[in-house]
């Protein structure tokens, strides 16, 4: 028992223990100093906190966040034992540690690094396993892009747009303004849908439903009026392709358009200007649109 | 006949030049009610005038609105059909218009841009191409705009404050249908954008004062050219528009 406390309770142990603790506070302080001098730099400039960029954080930094991240991590709990022990060996020349006290020394510092492993690999707490399956998540993100930051995802029922993409939880805004935090660790099994991929557009589909006795010409202007309503539309995207397909059902002549919007935020009123625009056609020309039986 | 786009930037006059696409699509339509056909009164117009004409100021005869392609499509439609001459037509076209109908309409099929000669947009691009990139890193990491640039810092901000609100909707579409119909009356952008008339001159005279839009013969609204990269740059990060993107030269996005 007593070479038991001789081995935990000595200068390395603690300091090892220090270094896992304050390498991850330091990485956080650190990259919440750089937010702090990049929105002091920004205020220098005239600019308001909202950064007017659409897609926030480049890939680059966040690979580079989330290699720092895991790096640090790894780093502290599995390299820095082997050095201390290194500098705890009597034979070391720049060990200060009497031969007596070595071996307590160097047997506490793998005691606690073997712990700290199991701790890590089995996910012993809560913390434990929402901190690691959360940094975990986060590094995939980084590297395969599942998605990312601006992105228009339905998450674990929830659908909205990506605010932060925490090691903890993901932060999702949906389009009534509600803030939805989802724990990121639970996404690992889940299904994850981006409307635009990193991508400023996104594919808008709009049923018209017209009345199933329209005559050929009245179903061709009905077709030509939506065609040039998603052109006119200051929200479509030109660059991408657009379609409209036709089925019937036996309520409806149904027109299907598929067009990509500019921005994938301004989807509804996208969606909102073309739709009024075929109404306003429709009454204009008098075109029967399908009616609820 | 084969047929040329020469981009041009800042929407040059030429509403009274006969080579204006306005006159000449009025020109033909008026001969097509005295019986003669439009694509014979085209080629009597190719026929008297220099050896070698060209046609100005394309995007005047076109306004994103539904029917308002009609009179660009026949004309272009029209000029294509007709026998091939010497050398391909040159067909002088707003650049923003160009991306545009590009893109919705697949016109550079009809009208590919020329390659025999750097058009006016092709020797600024790159300059608007740095005013672009010089914008994005004051507004990600807080660089200050380098002095050279043809806008100042003030001009970006005096314009950020009016898209970045998101209330500023009708402000945002007036903008993104001025870069792409150019210079326009309000009472276009009224029936463009279904707006009432006061708010489009109210909207119009908010953006005079921001300094990005100017007036021509009193009565056209027309965007600055050297507020061009700050609105191409603004549309970009709030509607999404990316026109310049289409026209890049290939391997740079």
């Amino acid at each position: 028992m007593e070479f038991l406390a001789d081995a935990l309770l000595n200068g390395y142990v603690l300091s090892y223990l220090l270094i896992v603790i304050l390498a991850q506070m330091g990485l956080a302080g650190w990259y919440r100093f750089q937010r702090y001098r990049l929105t002091r730099r920004r205020r220098r400039q005239g600019l308001p906190p909202d950064i007017l960029i659409d897609q926030t954080q480049r890939w680059s930094e966040l690979r580079r966040g989330a290699f720092w991240e895991a790096g640090v991590l790894l780093g502290t709990v599995v390299i820095v034992p082997f050095i201390m022990i290194y500098f705890a060996a009597p034979e070391s020349a720049l060990s200060k540690t009497s031969e007596e006290a070595a071996a307590p020394a160097q047997a506490g510092l793998a005691l606690v690094f073997v712990t700290l492993l199991l701790w890590l690999l089995l996910n012993g707490t809560d913390v434990a396993k929402a901190f690691l399956g959360g940094l975990a998540f986060k590094t995939l993100v980084a590297f395969q892009r599942p998605l990312q930051v601006g992105d228009r995802v339905a998450l674990k029922g929830h659908r909205g747009k990506v605010t932060q993409l925490g090691t903890f939880f993901i932060t999702l805004q949906t389009s009534d303004d509600d803030v939805v935090n989802i724990p990121t660790r639970d996404l690992w099994s889940e299904v994850l849908v981006s409307a635009n991929a990193g991508a400023r557009a996104s594919l808008c589909v709009m049923p018209f439903y017209l009345d199933p006795k329209v005559s050929q010409e009245q179903r061709q202007a009905a077709e030509d009026a939506i065609w040039e309503a998603i052109q006119a539309s200051a929200y479509f995207e030109p660059a991408q392709p657009m379609q409209i397909y036709l089925t019937q059902t036996p309520e409806a002549i149904c027109l299907t358009a598929k067009a990509y919007v500019a921005s994938t935020y301004q989807e509804s009123l996208f969606c909102s200007d073309v739709t009024r625009a075929f109404l306003e056609f429709a009454a204009r020309e008098q075109i029967p649109l399908a009616s609820p039986a | 006949m084969h047929l040329e786009a020469v981009l041009t930037i800042g929407w040059p006059e030429a509403n009274n030049s006969s080579f204006s696409a306005r006159k000449v699509h009025q020109a033909a339509q008026e001969a097509e009610e005295a019986q003669e056909a439009y694509p014979q009164a085209l080629s009597r117009w190719l026929d008297s005038g220099p050896a070698r004409p060209t046609l100005l100021a394309l995007e005047r005869l076109f306004r994103r609105r539904p029917g308002g392609f009609h009179a660009l499509k026949t004309l272009i439609g029209a000029l294509s059909g007709l026998p091939d001459r010497e050398v391909p037509l040159p067909c002088h076209i707003d650049c923003f218009a160009y991306a545009f109908l590009k893109g919705a309409k697949n016109f550079d099929f009809l009208l590919p841009e020329a390659s025999s000669e750097e058009s006016p947009f092709r020797t600024r691009l790159s300059e608007w191409n740095e005013a672009i990139n010089a914008l994005e890193e004051l507004e990600r990491v807080g660089q200050p705009l380098p002095a050279h640039l043809e806008f100042t810092q003030e001009d970006y901000l005096h314009l950020r404050h009016i898209l970045a609100r998101k209330s500023a909707r009708d402000e945002r579409r007036t903008l993104a249908t001025l870069l792409v119909n150019g210079p326009s009356m309000p009472a276009e952008l009224k029936t463009d954008l279904g707006l009432n008339e006061t708010l489009a001159q109210r909207i119009l005279g908010l953006l005079v004062n921001s300094g990005v839009v100017e007036t021509r013969s009193g009565e056209q609204y027309v965007i600055r050219e050297q507020a061009l990269p700050l609105v191409v740059f603004g549309l970009r990060e709030t509607l999404g528009l990316d026109l310049l993107s289409s026209l890049q030269p290939s391997g740079r996005t």
